[in-house]
């Protein structure tokens, strides 16, 4: 291969490459908008503001990375919100595998000083009802296939064919998906008696 | 009352109909998200963060300079520039270096030519014939080593002829005449002479002159000792000359190469007869064999060094 042939495929690359980002940065200048609606969803999830933020900027990042696997089959909010969720979750995941590590003591023995929660007792962490904290660790508690499903649908009011087109799901498995989430979801919330007197 | 007390302890805490729990949850998310419209996004009031601001604003921005400057490609064609330029530069300084070095030969010549500006042609030739011996000569077969001694020559040569006040156009004969000649010159410009004289004085004496006497007189028009001598005598005095414009320690260098050169080749003449005559005696002794390989590989002589090889393979076993 001759130098002019490595220097022409290397400015290829790179050319390529800068295309690539200014469509990614083109992507989330155009999610900028939906920013004040995904903090709130997820602060519904973690409760806490700077991790919300922190969750959204990742999920905005991600997205905007991917962006070029965005197939336009549902709107653009309809895909971050999938991100934030699943983000979300993970984030969760790790808080509560260090917290169950805390409470072992495990980490406590290995490094001879127990690990404070960064997120335990500080003003970030916000006050909900009381209704709105047990639906809400109800919501938590339901998994990655259906925890999804029940924030797009209540939280977000999408449509089914939206959530189908945002999960990649056949419409199909989003209602059937849907029906087992409710009757998870009833069950956690009446385990805790939330029954029917708490209708407005 | 007590039954309708009743019916409410056994419905709470449940949810009779779907419809009823899909109104509670429609209900509930509703209320949630009030309660989150309270909480403002930290970062909401301050600046917004680099990291999602620099993107949308690169996105935004109509600045093309910007954009370019955002690019890699500005990146790589510098690494690329400079993969290329360093390699180039180090190439061109070594040129000027071997440039440098392959000019300070031809100055040096020109400085101790131009003494001998307007000589009688036979001197010159000679002359510069001897410098050019004596530049062969000295070149080592090192390259390094060959540039250091080259320049040293030219600039001592230079600075004995400064030295002397040679630096004027002049004649040759002129200048020879005005250069302290070595003794060994001085005797032999001063033979013919003497020869003469003693000639003459045979002759008065009605003796037989002898023929080397007769031979140097017999060139009268000769101005300067230097001149009347014979091409031979012209020959030893170039060397001599070409001689004395090296700087002494390289002689005595070069004159010890040389015999070492010969004793070595002396040495592995010998060695070679010996192998030649019993290889096979001569294998066992390694010591021998060593050297005379050695030997060989020094004086380049690779057929020599390919049978003993074959020799030594041979009687290995």
């Amino acid at each position: 291969m001759r130098f002019f042939d490595v220097f022409a495929i290397a400015f290829a690359a790179v050319g390529g490459r800068s295309d690539a980002a200014e469509a990614s940065a083109v992507f989330m200048a155009r999610l900028m908008p939906y920013r004040e609606r995904l903090f709130r969803l997820a602060l519904a999830q973690l409760r806490n503001t700077s991790d919300a933020e922190d969750a959204v900027q990742e999920a905005l990042i991600k997205a905007g990375r991917n962006a070029q696997q965005f197939r336009s089959e549902s709107s653009e909010y309809t895909w971050v919100v999938r991100i934030l969720i699943n983000h979300c979750h993970d984030v969760q995941r790790k808080v509560s595998r260090r917290q169950k590590r805390e409470v072992s003591g495990e980490a406590s023995e290995a490094k001879g000083a127990t690990i404070v929660d960064s997120r335990a007792n500080t003003e970030e962490n916000i006050e909900l009802s009381e209704l709105s904290r047990h639906l809400m660790d109800a919501v938590n508690d339901l998994g990655q296939n259906y925890k999804p499903l029940i924030l797009m649908r209540y939280f977000e009011n999408m449509s089914y064919e939206d959530i189908a087109a945002a999960s990649e799901l056949n419409l199909g498995t989003v209602k059937s998906r849907m029906n087992q989430a409710k009757v998870l979801l009833k069950a956690k919330l009446e385990k805790l008696g939330i029954g029917e007197e708490y209708l407005g | 009352m007590a039954e309708k007390r009743s019916k409410k302890t056994k419905g709470a805490g449940k949810f009779k109909s779907d419809a009823q729990f899909e109104e509670f949850l429609q209900q509930r998310f509703s209320q949630l998200r009030a309660e989150l419209d309270k909480f403002d996004r930290p970062a909401a009031s301050k600046a917004e963060g680099q990291l999602l601001q620099l993107p949308q604003a690169r996105a935004v921005s109509d600045s093309s300079f910007w954009k370019k400057l955002d690019s890699w490609r500005y990146a790589v064609a510098a690494t690329v520039l400079l993969a290329v330029a360093i390699p180039a530069v180090i190439q061109l300084n070594r040129e000027q270096r071997e440039a440098a070095v392959a000019t300070v030969i031809p100055e040096g010549k020109t400085k101790t030519e131009s003494v001998d500006e307007a000589p009688s042609p036979t001197r010159s030739v000679r002359l510069k014939q001897s410098e050019r011996e004596e530049a062969d000569f000295d070149a080592p077969r090192d390259r390094t080593t060959r540039e250091l001694p080259q320049k040293k020559v030219a600039k001592t040569s230079e600075a004995r002829a400064k030295d002397r006040g040679l630096n004027k156009k002049e004649d040759v004969a002129d200048v020879m005449s005005t250069r302290e000649a070595p003794a060994d010159l001085k005797a032999m410009a001063s033979a013919p002479t003497e020869a003469k004289g003693r000639s003459m004085a045979g002759d008065a004496a009605g003796a037989p002159a002898p023929e080397s006497a007769k031979a140097p007189a017999a060139s009268p028009a000769a101005p300067a000792p230097y001149t009347a001598a014979s091409s031979a005598d012209e020959e030893r005095a170039a060397s001599t000359v070409a001689k004395r414009s090296a700087p002494i320690a390289d002689a005595q260098f070069k004159q010890k190469h040389e015999q070492i050169n010969e004793d070595e080749k002396a040495e592995m003449e010998r060695l070679w007869k010996e192998f030649e005559k019993d290889p096979k005696s001569f294998n066992q002794d390694r010591k021998r064999s060593a050297r005379l390989k050695a030997l060989l590989a020094r004086h380049d002589t690779r057929s020599r060094a390919k049978k003993v090889r074959a020799a030594e393979r041979q009687y290995a076993y």
